[in-house]
């Protein structure tokens, strides 16, 4: 039935995916319930979680069944999803999945993707979350306070999480992807009372957060220019995209918004530079650190990655051959994981902190991940078929999780009973078998020896490398395959010193009595099934490693279906690590043959004295930087402006108005002519010119004059000019209102001016500079009133209120020929016609008098106390 | 129908104005005032929300006349999508900060006019967000500025005073320049009711008469005045050191609202009038005005975020921190009030309205956390989230929403405006916006790990066992928590909401429903026939009593799509 399904919706689709605004909706009776228990999958941690905040503190072995409820119930919806509807094809126009709609104008909605790589990652988060809340039961033991706190905040990343990766809009990936932000903030930061995990937690939040801005613009960016908003549309691109959009052109709005989105993802996936976060991270306890890094957040940026493939990197399809991505993609990305790839390689081995050691390594894994995402851009010529440079990622992907959860679910344990300083695990073996043994395996792991899925992993990345002498890039494969050689040897040598240590073989580090560094959650230890839990959730992760490796057709009947990239070349299957030795060795295999050299020059540099000290990152550095630079750089910048003195603000105030005035008006040669036209005009009655000088000058004489009785006095004569002016122009009412003030202000300002302290300014500017502003001000502002009385418009309003002060004017259509009944035109547009703005005067008039009374009687009170 | 909903809205004016009144004879007696109060400010909220839905439901810009004298010659109050989304805001913004306020004044400013100021106050912001007349816009303003300087020398502490001191003079100057510009606005226009003077600019713009000589720089003066009122860069000096000082009440209602208005301003007055779009007008091809001044608001967006959000990131006070983001992120609205499309405008109005409540809401809870340490210096701070862990997660969400992380109300603000800026040719201001976001979520985060995590310092002042703080500030605890509500809804409900917006911004940007709204058809037909004939094109002749046939508007964001496909 689902296969008719998007047979329909194929054809339906065909030809439209141009114009198409939205995804097609699939109105099927199922499909809508469907997304609700894809809704139930993505909340149920969350609520699970929550529900856990209810119990009593005593609770632990509920508090642990029910938190754990969660991610299994996810699970298994996820599961039960992929059994009844398979894997969403990737040419098919939407999902089986509807749409709730949410957010229709900002195209945020609740659909959903469940495609491969989408379904894949939702399984693993949901599976390796179970295990991560069996774990920190064991880790945390019976403290209950940090139980109480743990499950709800795991819950909601686990949610997030799975949100990410099942989104099917671009801005609800977005969402859950600052939410993954938010709660692992909360979970780095566990230890919110040391300073320095605080610090570490906010650096890492603080990076991601920059990268997630870059992740919105970018998706912001593409959405405006091709109004694409969901993945499944995204994915189904088409061709016309490429014609309009794919050429590396820097006008091409769709690259930058690449390069915005891969910001995202590389800040998130601690791609270079951006790694310095992911090993600072360590600071949280290690149920997180195993969790955070080998499954989930750090690998939200590389989901992303793949994500983008498709068409930002390049697809095959079938009727064309590989369709090219943007041409930046295969440099940029292999470029940059390459390079970290090596780099995490090289910090890892010269660490002593098992969770260092592995978050380094983390770091090249993540690196590699990457690289070979950059990979799968080439595409290569094989029998005649185009073959695309690409297969397997999620074994890939997969592999990468199963040994390092374990590593640091083994890490913790370890750390637990005895230390996590590898220098001072030597022979511990003898005292902690299981756990010891789990670690040894998992190790094996990241050493990628034969007889796990790491082997045949390793191997596949090193053919797509190898492969890279096919295509355009010719010789320089080698450059990358030496970058792999030397990060498979630091693996394959961290792998021999761990276990000769454990063990206590010749080559193992020695046990150093100085260099002691504690975990932070030593507690009592307990005994039996809750303590087990320490080691055991490891144990069953790693068994997987061996399962694929020993058994890869088991292996591929889990996984094969959740694969895209799966090329001719392995058709069926991924052979069994004996196989491809048998068959390495008889072609004559470079890919195999550079293992061959890393497994044995990792050998020599484990049991080598070189690289045995601790080294710092040089990137550790970035982020401190961007803080100075952002605290006490900008702080500078802006207390430039923000200086604290009110003469600056003033002055500042008015230049700003002023320039702007100026640059707006000087080139508008209107503004002079008319102007200049009503000053013609000038001559026309003395006495006011007469009166304006005496304003003038008096104004100007202001900045020149410092003693404040005179200045009062100089600034009444001012106001006694302008009561002058409002005579001869017959203006009484006004010359009243302004010759009381005037009056009033000089007499209350002498008075209260005597009451004052003398006026010492420490520093007086030179006066030249304030007639200068002042004189400018006073330019504006006459200049703009001879424009503005210049103007003269046709419907002055003013004409109405002479015309209908006392009885309403025959014409006054407006208001029935009211009118306002008063022979004062003043008094009736105070009362009358503006009346309301008079109401709104009186208020202002009655305010003061509050603030003022307000201020007397607390000033007095507080002199008698 | 309407015609009868039409006078109710002049009671966002009254009753504040009544219940100022009646709190004066009883201060000191705080109880018939709060009473008073919290009546007041619920009973506007409720009515902004019922006439904002009614309202969109019946597609109807409500318009009163003072005096019952018409516009444009007497006053006119109108209520339209803007107006209501304002006022409802602004009277929870007011709602939560005053039954906080129960909490943390202490009785000194009680008696010192507490209530009937505060009142008085929302008249002003009321009234601002009301009028449709410029000069009765002034009035406002020093309605609300004269409220403001009593409320911030509330108590008279020396401090108060020399802070208080700065925000007067250089408002004082920005009335001045007010008063100016709407004289020379009256001399070039002939008017000042504001639907008028957009009918008379789009009439000069659709005669090919052209604008007035000098409009760019009567623009230039409005705009400077709005921008003084809203800390615009380069005029926001007056902000950083005004909200240190007062009682934290009045700081979170003034940071939340203070600037609004000014920004209000200009949202109200430019799309209508200064910088009208001539999208419309098939014979004109740009409005030169339009041009100029956008880019002149455009530069000024880009410094207002960055410079603001870096001058927060460098404090040291939790205070002074989310006083001067203020400015950073009246930045981001300054951003969209330089893109300008009816899109832009919605989530420039959107932003406004998220940023009233979570701003507010911070404030609050720093008050709180000012209870607790006796100070709110970060490194006097530390460990408040065991102390308090109800105040944690409130102050956590709404810091994050602040940030802007969905789904949390700050996103969807910026979401929009920055989605226009890339649609609009203005990318680098879309870029300054993405880093600024990063830049806040620095200053936010420095705010929880040194308050709320790291350890407690030894000496937290003795009274302020956490039990006292906590039960001494219940009700400071009950207004935060309404407000962070209020911002969740805004997050996760931001269609519906968008929705108003959208509506508000598309009246903005074509005036011609609020200038038939506002305006009787004589007047219309007077300046401009062929418009009259335009808009009253088969309708009926009483429009008061006629809802229109159609919707006039289009929905900006579908309008969006058919422009880029």
């Amino acid at each position: 039935m689902i296969s008719t399904l998007f047979l329909t919706l194929i054809g339906a689709d065909n030809g439209q995916h141009a114009s198409v605004a939205g995804p097609a909706l699939v109105e099927g009776a199922g499909s809508s319930s469907r997304t609700l228990l894809l809704l139930l999958a993505i909340f149920a941690p969350l609520v699970t979680g929550l529900i856990t905040l209810f119990y009593p503190r005593k609770g632990i072995t509920l508090r642990v069944l029910t938190a754990l409820a969660g991610p299994v119930i996810a699970f298994l919806l996820l599961l039960n999803h992929f059994n009844v509807n398979g894997v969403q094809p990737l040419d098919a126009g939407s999902g089986p999945v509807a749409e709730i709609s949410w957010m229709p104008l900002l195209h945020l909605n609740l659909a959903f993707l469940t495609d491969g790589l989408g379904l894949f990652f939702a399984l693993l988060v949901s599976g390796v979350g179970a295990l991560i809340v069996l774990y920190a039961r064991g880790y945390f033991g019976k403290n209950e306070d940090d139980l109480y706190r743990f499950y709800p905040t795991l819950g909601f990343f686990t949610t997030a999480m799975i949100g990410v990766v099942l989104s099917d809009y671009m801005l609800l990936t977005l969402l859950f992807w600052e939410l993954t932000s938010i709660s692992s903030f909360l979970l780095i930061g566990w230890d919110r009372y040391d300073k320095h995990a605080v610090k570490l937690a906010m650096q890492a939040f603080v990076t991601t957060g920059m990268g997630g801005m870059g992740l919105f613009g970018g998706i912001l960016l593409f959405g405006m220019t091709t109004n694409v908003w969901t993945w499944s549309e995204f994915i189904n691109f088409g061709t016309w995209w490429q014609a309009e959009y794919a050429s590396l052109a820097f006008n091409n709005p769709v690259f930058w918004a690449f390069l915005l989105m891969f910001f995202g993802a590389a800040t998130k996936s601690a791609q270079f530079p951006w790694q310095y976060w992911l090993p600072g991270a360590m600071a949280a306890p290690t149920p997180v650190s195993a969790f955070l890094h080998s499954a989930t957040m750090v690998k939200a940026g590389v989901f992303l990655t793949g994500r983008l493939l498709p068409v930002f990197g390049g697809a095959m399809v079938a009727a064309d051959g590989l369709r090219a991505g943007l041409e930046i993609w295969p440099w940029l990305v292999t470029i940059i994981g390459g390079f970290t790839m090596v780099l995490g390689a090289l910090i890892s081995i010269n660490q002593h902190d098992l969770k260092r050691i592995f978050a380094y390594t983390t770091v090249s894994q993540l690196g590699l991940l990457m690289c070979m995402y950059g990979l799968g851009s080439f595409a290569y010529e094989h029998n005649g078929h185009l073959l695309q440079n690409i297969d397997f990622d999620i074994t890939q992907i997969a592999n990468h999780a199963f040994y390092k959860a374990p590593l640091f679910i083994l890490a913790g344990a370890l750390g637990h009973v005895l230390s996590r300083n590898i220098t001072e695990l030597n022979g511990a073996i003898k005292k902690h078998p299981a756990m010891c043994i789990t670690i040894i395996l998992a190790g094996y792991g990241l050493a990628a020896g034969p007889g796990t899925i790491s082997f045949q992993a390793k191997e596949l990345f090193l053919y797509a490398i190898y492969h890279l002498k096919y295509t355009a890039v010719g010789n320089w494969w080698m450059l990358l395959m030496a970058a792999a050689i030397v990060t498979a040897t630091c693996n394959v040598a961290i792998f021999i010193r761990l276990t000769t240590t454990l063990i206590g073989l010749p080559g193992g580090f020695k046990a150093d009595p100085n260099a002691i560094e504690a975990d932070h959650h030593h507690h009592e230890h307990e005994h039996g099934f809750w303590a087990s839990m320490i080691w055991v959730p490891g144990a069953i992760l790693v068994s997987f490693q061996y399962i694929g490796g020993f058994v890869p057709s088991l292996w591929m009947r889990v996984f094969g279906d959740l694969e895209v990239y799966n090329n001719n070349y392995f058709a069926e299957g991924i052979p069994t690590f004996w196989g491809a030795i048998i068959h390495g060795i008889h072609e004559f295999s470079v890919p195999l043959m550079c293992s061959g050299i890393a497994i044995v020059c990792g050998i020599v540099l484990g049991f080598s004295p070189i690289f045995r000290g601790t080294i710092k990152d040089v990137c550790d550095k970035i982020y401190p930087g961007i803080y100075w630079l952002a605290v006490t750089g900008g702080g500078k910048a802006f207390r430039l402006i923000q200086t604290g003195n009110m003469r600056h603000y003033t002055v500042m105030v008015l230049i700003a108005f002023l320039s702007v005035f100026y640059f707006v008006s000087l080139g508008d040669s209107k503004m002079f002519d008319l102007a200049v036209s009503q000053l013609g005009s000038f001559n026309e009655f003395w006495p006011g010119v007469f009166l304006g000088v005496i304003i003038c000058t008096t104004a100007l004489s202001l900045p020149l004059v410092s003693h404040r009785i005179i200045r009062i006095l100089l600034l009444g004569s001012c106001g006694f000019t302008v009561v002058a002016m409002y005579l001869v122009y017959q203006a009484p009412d006004l010359a009243l209102t302004q010759l009381t003030f005037e009056i009033i202000s000089v007499v209350l300002f002498v008075l209260v001016i005597r009451l004052l302290p003398r006026d010492v300014p420490k520093y007086r500017p030179n006066p030249i500079w304030r007639i200068a502003l002042g004189t400018m001000a006073g330019l504006a502002f006459g200049w703009m009133t001879l424009v503005a009385v210049g103007a003269d418009p046709a419907n002055k309003l003013g004409m109405w209120f002479t015309m209908n002060s006392y009885e309403g004017f025959v014409r006054d259509v407006y208001n029935a020929g009211r009118g306002g009944g008063g022979k004062n035109i003043v008094n009736v547009i105070l009362v009358d016609f503006r009346g309301f703005d008079t109401l709104g005067e009186i208020t202002v008039l009655s305010l003061a008098a509050l603030g003022v009374w307000s201020l007397l009687p607390s000033r007095r009170s507080r002199k008698t106390s | 129908m309407s015609g009868s909903i039409n006078n109710f809205i002049i009671l966002f004016c009254v009753i504040p104005l009544a219940a100022g009144l009646l709190s004066v004879p009883l201060v000191g007696r705080s109880f018939p005032s709060r009473v008073i109060g919290t009546l007041s400010f619920a009973s506007t909220f409720l009515l902004a929300v019922y006439l904002l839905i009614q309202g969109y439901a019946d597609n109807t810009i409500y318009v009163s006349y003072m005096g019952s004298w018409t516009a444009p010659f007497g006053i006119s109050v109108v209520f339209d999508n803007l107006s209501g989304l304002l006022l409802a805001t602004a009277s929870a913004v007011a709602l939560g900060s005053y039954i906080h306020s129960y909490s943390t004044n202490a009785s000194h400013i009680e008696r010192g006019y507490f209530h009937p100021l505060i009142q008085l106050l929302m008249f002003g912001v009321n009234l601002s967000f009301l009028t449709g007349d410029i000069f009765n816009l002034f009035v406002s303003f020093e309605i609300m500025l004269m409220a403001s300087y009593a409320l911030l020398t509330i108590g008279a502490s020396k401090k108060q005073m020399s802070q208080a001191y700065k925000y007067v003079m250089l408002n004082l100057l920005a009335s001045t320049i007010f008063v100016i510009a709407a004289g020379m606005a009256y001399g070039m226009l002939g008017t000042l009711n504001m639907a008028d003077m957009a009918l008379i600019v789009k009439t000069k713009l659709a005669s090919g008469e052209g604008l007035p000589v000098g409009f760019t720089a009567l623009a230039v003066m409005f705009l400077l005045v709005f921008a003084l009122k809203g800390a615009f860069f380069p005029l926001w000096f007056w902000l950083p050191d005004t909200y240190y000082t007062c009682p934290i009440s009045i700081a979170g209602l003034f940071g939340g609202m203070l600037t609004k208005v000014g920004v209000y301003a200009v949202v109200r007055t430019f799309p209508l009038i200064f910088t009208q779009s001539v999208a419309d007008i098939a014979s004109v091809d740009v409005n030169p005005t339009r041009t100029t001044i956008l880019w002149i608001i455009a530069v000024a967006a880009a410094f207002t975020m960055f410079l603001g959000v870096l001058g927060a990131v460098s404090q040291h006070e939790v205070r002074r921190i989310l006083s001067i983001h203020v400015i950073s992120q009246v930045g981001y609205m300054v951003f969209g009030l330089a893109i300008m499309t009816g899109w832009a405008l919605a989530g420039c109005i959107f932003y406004m309205i998220q940023h009233m409540v979570v701003k507010c809401s911070l404030f609050l809870c720093c008050g709180i956390m000012e209870k607790h340490a006796g100070s709110d210096d970060l490194d006097k701070l530390g460990g408040l989230l065991k102390r308090d862990t109800l105040l944690g997660v409130l102050f956590f969400v709404a810091a994050m929403s602040l940030v802007g992380l969905p789904p949390l109300s700050g996103f969807f603000g910026k979401m929009v405006i920055i989605q226009e800026g890339w649609n609009n040719g203005l990318w680098w201001l879309s870029i300054i916006g993405l880093a600024t976001g990063a830049l806040t979520l620095l200053s936010m985060l420095k705010i929880w790990s040194y308050g709320y995590w790291n350890p407690e310092p030894k000496k937290y002042p003795q009274a302020a066992k956490p039990e006292n703080v906590k039960s001494s500030s219940r009700s400071g605890y009950i207004g935060i928590a309404m407000l962070v509500v209020l911002a969740l809804f805004l997050g996760f409900g931001a269609n519906p909401v968008y929705k108003f917006a959208d509506r508000a911004g598309e009246q903005l940007v074509s005036p011609d429903a609020y200038i038939m709204a506002v305006l009787p058809k004589e007047r219309i037909k007077l300046v401009n026939p062929e418009l009259a004939a335009k808009l009253y094109d088969g309708i009926g002749h009483d429009r008061m009593s006629e809802p229109l046939d159609e919707e006039p508007m289009i929905i900006s964001a579908s309008y969006n799509k058919e422009v880029h496909p």
